[in-house]
């Protein structure tokens, strides 16, 4: 017992020393040192997990930001999904494509040597898609007859949304280069085509919709690799 | 040592996000439900007058009423004068027993005096789409009402049927009455 504690002991001190040293070491550089400006494209790794774990989704979304000035960038996500809603009296599977385009800030004040990012954002998003009733429920006051249960599926083409999207996250750097991230998105809605006598229960990049709002909610886990184009100073 | 320098303004901003983010979440979770206000596929209304007085209400005595192909009982022996009935929103078409007299179930061997007449109500349906909780509602157009021939039956006893309202969009109005 005595032994292991005199070990730790040993240990702790040994880290801290070596923590100490080299970060005067990273301290010496720090002048010089050049940031990394580049393309980082990647994958949301949300999406093909959903896609094996739940029946009725599949999906892919590409990722990719371009720095441009200090801790600006510019950054877009193109995906492509099927979404199934299933309430209690009513489903639908909305089925499309959308792109997101917009800008990215980084917050955070990296010290030398890393280049973490803790963003906030603006996107503007644009999606077509189709929306299918699968089977609803008609509502009736009363439970004499036995329920009207009506199966499709009836499906509308070329519906069109869009909607601006407040973005929220990190990106942190895993290994060289190799970023993990993950985010939330505030989604309000401005425009919508809907199927006649229906409505969209979601929409492909939107997420769910609900009924009484025009904002929706998202999140991402993100996998990103920088591709370097050139090195600037930091100031 | 390991300290980060986090502009603090920034970092606000993230937060109230956040919380923002999870607000909506949270609020909006209630839209799952229809809730009892929401008008969904209203009832047949219908009133009973005295043939001989036709402004009076006039309840049948002990009225049954059951769907002509349904083995449950709707309404057994009441006495009011107006009714409220569903109508199927599968088909165009619902016929329904109106029983004068009904007899107790239990005694439902025993001789009685009991009178059967048959409706049937046609029309047209519409179905409209209300939201995700309560689906769709089915409104009926065009309503007609047509008694019906019964083997056994000699005497009827409804004499008149009037469509009150042709369109049943909402349950505030009578739809049909009936005088007897």
């Amino acid at each position: 017992m005595k032994q292991t504690l005199i070990s730790l002991f040993t240990i702790s001190i040994f880290f801290l020393f070596n923590f100490w040293s080299a970060n005067s070491q990273t301290n010496l550089d720090t002048i010089q040192y050049k940031e990394k400006y580049g393309l980082r494209l990647g994958i949301d790794l949300s999406k093909p997990l959903k896609t094996l774990l739940e029946d009725d989704y599949r999906g892919l979304e590409i990722i990719g930001d371009y720095r441009v000035y200090k801790n600006y960038y510019l950054a877009a996500e193109i995906g492509n999904e099927e979404l199934s809603i299933t309430e209690q009296n009513i489903s639908a599977t909305a089925k499309g494509s959308y792109i997101k385009l917009g800008a990215d800030y980084n917050a955070y004040d990296n010290w030398a040597g890393m280049e973490n990012v803790i963003f906030v954002g603006m996107r503007y998003a644009f999606s077509t898609f189709s929306q299918t009733l699968e089977e609803y429920t008609v509502s009736g006051s009363s439970q004499y007859f036995p329920p009207n249960i009506v199966e499709g599926p009836f499906e509308t083409k070329g519906l069109t949304a869009s909607w601006v999207e407040l973005v929220a996250g990190l990106k942190v750097e895993l290994l060289n280069n190799l970023y993990l991230g993950a985010n939330v998105q505030l989604k309000r809605r401005i425009t919508q085509t809907t199927p006649s006598n229906f409505d969209n229960l979601a929409i492909p990049g939107f997420n769910r919709t609900y009924d009484e709002s025009l904002f929706g909610v998202g999140y991402s886990y993100t996998i990103s690799y920088l591709i370097p184009l050139y090195k600037k100073a930091k100031n | 040592m390991l300290r980060k320098k986090i502009k603090e303004f920034d970092l606000k901003i993230l937060g109230v996000g956040l919380i923002f983010i999870a607000l909506i979440n949270f609020s909006c979770q209630r839209d799952d439900i229809c809730p009892d206000s929401t008008p969904i596929t209203p009832l047949l209304r219908i009133s009973f007058f005295d043939i001989e007085n036709p402004e009076v209400p006039k309840p049948p005595t002990n009225l049954r009423v059951k769907a002509a192909d349904m083995d449950s009982i709707y309404l057994n022996r009441v006495n009011v004068s107006e009714i409220s009935i569903p109508l199927k929103t599968d088909i165009d078409f619902t016929e329904y027993e109106f029983i004068l007299n009904a007899p107790i179930i239990t005694q439902a061997d025993s001789v009685s005096n009991s009178n059967t007449d048959k409706i049937r109500f046609t029309y047209a349906r519409n179905e409209i789409y209300i939201n995700r909780a309560c689906s769709y509602k089915v409104n009926y157009i065009n309503l007609k009402a047509s008694p019906q021939t019964l083997a056994e039956d000699s005497v009827r006893w409804i004499k008149n049927i009037v469509v009150e309202e042709e369109n049943i969009e909402n349950e505030t109005n009578t739809h049909i009455f009936i005088y007897h």
